[in-house]
């Protein structure tokens, strides 16, 4: 309810930087260039609110509406200008705009709704609205952003009044006792009554798969049926954008949400262009906000901002080259051309709440996003886990925090419905695993570990929670332990085989007052046939344009992945279990030998010898069935082996804490963390270039009596190694002496990974090379081919 | 998240055995000194192992076969951690997990033994694990099917 405009005389303004002239100016009596007046109303009139008015020469002109939410300011400045109203937590914009030295420009949740599309912060355009800001603010854009508006109030079922034809300027009347107000007051309070349904479209670990995964890796989805489920194919990226599509025409308000690894651990298609592809498909599928995850780390602080901001990749090596593996772009599209020069970055908006960089103590992205939807606005908090700093290469994170999960999204959770949202999701990369048995069990048999630690932590201004990182399905309702709410959790899977499909009520003085949620499987509408799909699930066609984009970035890297880089006289196998196809990382195996030997090859300058984590290798390589060797290895199959962009490392070590170093193989923690009960053997054994041979003797500390290793030496204490048997370059080992040593980042940087910490604790002039460990490989390949299988240079004695 | 079965008595249980297999009495193969140790193990199992289910099963994997080795003289034991472990790697396959095909045929081998071994019954052990039993149940009978590996 409103009351009648109020056209008082001007109340006197000051500006924040020049309120001495100013006042001075008002003081002589009304000697302004134009009058701004107008109602700042949610649907009860905001009594005494401030009132700013931000113009493009920055400056700002403030009062206080009277009791009726009426308020009238007299500038000096150039329309159009930027008006704010703050009473309590509410905070609602307009602008004031046209000609004349007398302008209205009430102040709505719907202008509030009209500066969103300016800006989805729209505090913050407020606060940076200056000349450039202002020459975008052009009579069309005010016009269309109306429309926008308008069209989605009409969508949502809400009627327009005829006479409503400008939010900004068209009267405000209120009711009173003897007559009712005008049409614009009735609109707003109904507004104000009804709730609006948003639907939030979340996906999460689609780690770059732009093309269908294969059916045993994320590729098939079981659906209930009644019986033991039906078996579906899914995912692939033209898939999903026709989902996502679906989903949205079925709603007038949406948004595309993510909860990190997006992009990182991606298949060869994508990772080939330093994932650029995988975020040029995710832009066009519409993907509005995430956060991030561990994988988007894998490469760096550096290049994690390159993937938001754009850029091409850097040249290292054999990588870095425009239009060949980086900046396909087209800078005016934004997306692939044939002829591309430029990487334009993500459109959507990385969010990392809980990142702070410790260079500039801000967070690395924005810590939250807000999305209005009409009177409704949804603020989203964006985080990955705390534990990221375990999980990446310590070297491309050093410059970085990982805040606890629990107050980062509290505190951001606060703010955000203190400044007026009505809901408040959280996007974060952890999650629980499930033991359901097909999709959308709502029954949640969840286990959500450290997910459910952080549910029980949060407040009681979350409402929603969409989790990722494990790679599971579910939908769930949650009570938290410390707010007694009930929240929703979400998970979608990964790969893109699924997305969750969630439905907030969300009213605009009550907040969410329900919701529904599913997971809707990315059904392939081609690829099923003979399969009954239940009638809850829908199959979705390909996006032809996505499905066009998938196919020119599938052309690019299969040129790639077929280059060949060298050949094998013969199989290069890891240390393997007996029988499976999982390695033995207690054991010395031929690929990774020939890794450590390419990482000394590959390393700029001289060094002695190089070590690689036995989990670093990942893949054996094999000649084709029915070739002779030498057999051609490619581009492909190198990545397959060293996928992780890890960057060689020299470190310096003495004798003696080389000695060391090795014994920490043994010691515990690698003791119990790797083992084979076959052949008695445990611990992290680190894969040695042919520059360094020793023998251990197996008996000290033996594993012989239970089914694990139960004789550990503790950390420190181990004493296995043979000193007399060390040999580098066949030379008796110094301890006194020191050697330099080639490893990777993950090893020889930060604390040390796999509990490996001599180098990178003891080491001296450390120096990350910056040299990718592929590079090296595709170096060594090239040059010392064909590649054989070297003999064992690790001795095991007893 | 609380296992939807938490809590309940032997009467739920046997009703939902009957209900389940449709078996007729006694349903109940296990005593309850088995059932407790079955249930125990197949609890330890998901608060330790399940957590390890990421890119593929192999954590899992070798997490449940860590806990089957080091509890290898107690059957009872060794089902109830078996029993976590295919009904992990059959959540895991409905989202076609990397290696969950592989370790499902793999534990339902061995859980299978047990099975025998033990004279336990499907319905019972599904109460252990949250989740949809007769989905489960009927997916069990499948895997048996397509891979012919029980033979009771």
């Amino acid at each position: 309810m409103l009351l009648r405009l109020n056209k008082k005389g001007l109340a006197c303004l000051s500006s924040a930087g020049l309120a001495a002239l100013l006042v001075g100016a008002c003081g002589g009596g009304n000697d302004f260039s134009t009058v701004v007046s107008g109602i700042a109303a949610t649907g009860a009139p905001m009594a005494n609110a401030a009132v700013s008015v931000r113009c493009s020469d920055a400056l700002t002109y403030s009062t206080t509406t009277d009791a009726t939410g009426s308020y009238s300011v007299g500038l000096n400045s150039t329309l159009p200008c930027l008006v704010e109203a703050k009473s309590g937590s509410v905070v609602l914009h307009s602008i004031a705009t046209g000609t004349g030295s007398s302008v209205i420009a009430n102040v709505t949740p719907l202008t509030e709704a009209l500066v969103n599309q300016m800006s989805n912060d729209t505090s913050g355009y407020f606060l940076g609205f200056e000349a450039t800001a202002a020459a975008k603010l052009t009579t069309t854009a005010v016009a269309k952003a109306q429309k926008a508006v308008l069209d989605n109030l009409t969508a949502n079922g809400v009627t327009i009044p005829a006479s409503l034809n400008d939010l900004i300027t068209t009267p405000l009347v209120a009711s009173t006792a003897s007559s009712p107000g005008n049409d614009y007051d009735k609109l707003l309070d109904s507004i104000g009554a009804q709730s609006f349904v948003v639907k939030i479209i979340a996906m999460n670990d689609f780690h770059g798969n732009i093309q269908a995964p294969a059916a045993t890796n994320g590729g098939t989805v079981t659906l209930p049926n009644g019986g033991a489920g039906v078996a579906v194919n899914v995912g692939g990226a033209a898939y999903v954008a026709s989902a996502i599509k679906t989903l949205k025409q079925s709603s007038a308000n949406s948004v595309v949400v993510g909860a990190g690894d997006l992009v990182g651990a991606s298949p060869f298609a994508s990772l080939i262009t330093h994932d650029e592809a995988a975020v040029d498909v995710l832009n066009q599928m519409g993907m509005e906000v995430t956060s991030v995850g561990n994988h988007e780390f894998d490469y760096g602080k550096t290049e994690l901002l390159r993937k938001q901001n754009g850029g091409c990749y850097p040249v290292s090596g054999d990588q870095g080259k425009a239009g060949v593996d980086t900046c396909f772009m087209d800078p005016a599209t934004g997306t692939y051309s044939a002829t591309g020069t430029t990487f334009s970055g993500a459109k959507y908006k990385y969010l990392a709440a809980n990142v702070v960089d410790k260079t500039t103590n801000k967070n690395l992205f924005p810590a939250t996003y807000v999305k209005r939807f009409g009177p409704v606005a949804v603020g989203f908090v964006g985080l990955t886990l705390k534990g990221t700093t375990d999980l990446v290469a310590t070297s491309g994170i050093t410059d970085l925090t990982f805040n606890d999960e629990i107050t980062t999204i509290n505190a951001n959770a606060k703010a955000l419905k203190a400044s007026g949202v009505q809901a408040v999701v959280v996007l974060i990369h952890q999650g629980g695993v499930s033991t359901a048995t097909t999709v959308n069990d709502k029954s949640c048999p969840v286990s959500l570990g450290d997910l459910g630690k952080i549910l029980d932590g949060l407040g009681t201004d979350v409402d929603v929670v969409v989790s990722g990182h494990s790679h599971q399905e579910y939908v769930c309702e949650y009570t938290g332990a410390g707010s007694k709410k009930k929240y929703l959790v979400t998970q979608t899977g990964f790969y893109g085989g699924a997305v969750t499909d969630i439905n907030l009520s969300i009213h605009p003085k009550n907040g969410v007052t329900s919701w529904t949620a599913n997971t809707v499987p990315v059904i392939q509408a081609d690829n099923n046939a003979g399969k009954t799909i239940p009638a809850a699930f829908k199959t979705f066609t390909k996006d032809t344009a996505v499905d066009a984009l998938v196919n020119n970035y599938a052309v690019i890297s299969q040129k790639l992945a077929q280059k060949q880089v060298g050949s094998i006289a013969g199989n290069l196998m890891r240390a393997l279990f007996t029988g499976t196809t999982n390695r033995d990382e207690s054991a010395e195996g031929a690929m990774g030998s020939v890794m450590a030997d390419a990482y000394l090859y590959g390393a700029p300058g001289i060094a002695d010898i190089a070590l690689v984590n036995p989990g670093g290798v990942r893949a054996d390589l094999t000649c084709a069935t029915g070739v002779t060797p030498p057999c051609p290895v490619t581009y492909a199959q190198i990545n397959t082996v060293a996928p992780f962009a890890n960057t060689l490392t020299k470190v310096n070590l003495t004798g003696a804490q080389l000695i060391r170093l090795l014994e920490q193989q043994w010691e515990a923690p690698n003791c119990t963390a790797k083992y084979n009960p076959a052949t008695l053997q445990y611990g992290r054994l680190l894969q040695v270039s042919s520059t360094l041979n020793y023998a251990f003797d197996n008996s000290v500390n033996a594993w012989t009596t239970t089914n694990t290793p139960n004789n550990c030496a503790a950390a420190g204490t181990g004493h296995r190694i043979v000193v007399s048997s060390v040999k580098i370059k066949g030379v008796a080992l110094d301890l006194a002496k020191t050697y330099t040593v080639v490893t990777n980042n993950f090893l020889g940087l930060g604390s040390g990974g796999d509990n490996f910490t001599v180098m990178a604790q003891q080491g001296t002039q450390a120096v990350d090379t910056k040299v990718q460990d592929l590079d090296g490989m595709i170096a060594y390949f090239r040059d010392r081919s064909p590649v054989a299988a070297p003999t064992s240079r690790i001795q095991r004695l007893n | 998240m609380k296992s939807a079965f938490a809590g309940r008595g032997c009467l739920w249980r046997r009703l939902a055995c009957l209900l389940l297999s449709g078996c007729a009495l006694p349903c109940l193969a296990l005593t309850l000194p088995q059932q407790q140790v079955v249930q125990s193990l197949a609890e330890k199992a998901r608060q330790t192992c399940l957590k390890e289910m990421h890119h593929d099963t192999d954590e899992f994997v070798a997490c449940v076969d860590r806990l089957l080795a080091e509890h290898k003289g107690s059957p009872e034991q060794q089902l109830g951690l078996a029993y976590l472990g295919l009904v992990g790697c059959m959540s895991a396959a409905r989202m076609a997990t990397l290696h969950s095909d592989v370790c499902t045929q793999s534990y339902l081998q061995v859980t299978d033994v047990l099975i025998k071994r033990l004279k336990a019954k499907d319905a019972e052990l599904c109460q252990f694990v949250p989740g949809d039993c007769p989905t489960r149940l009927a997916q069990i009978r499948a895997l048996r099917t397509s891979h012919k590996t029980f033979k009771p």
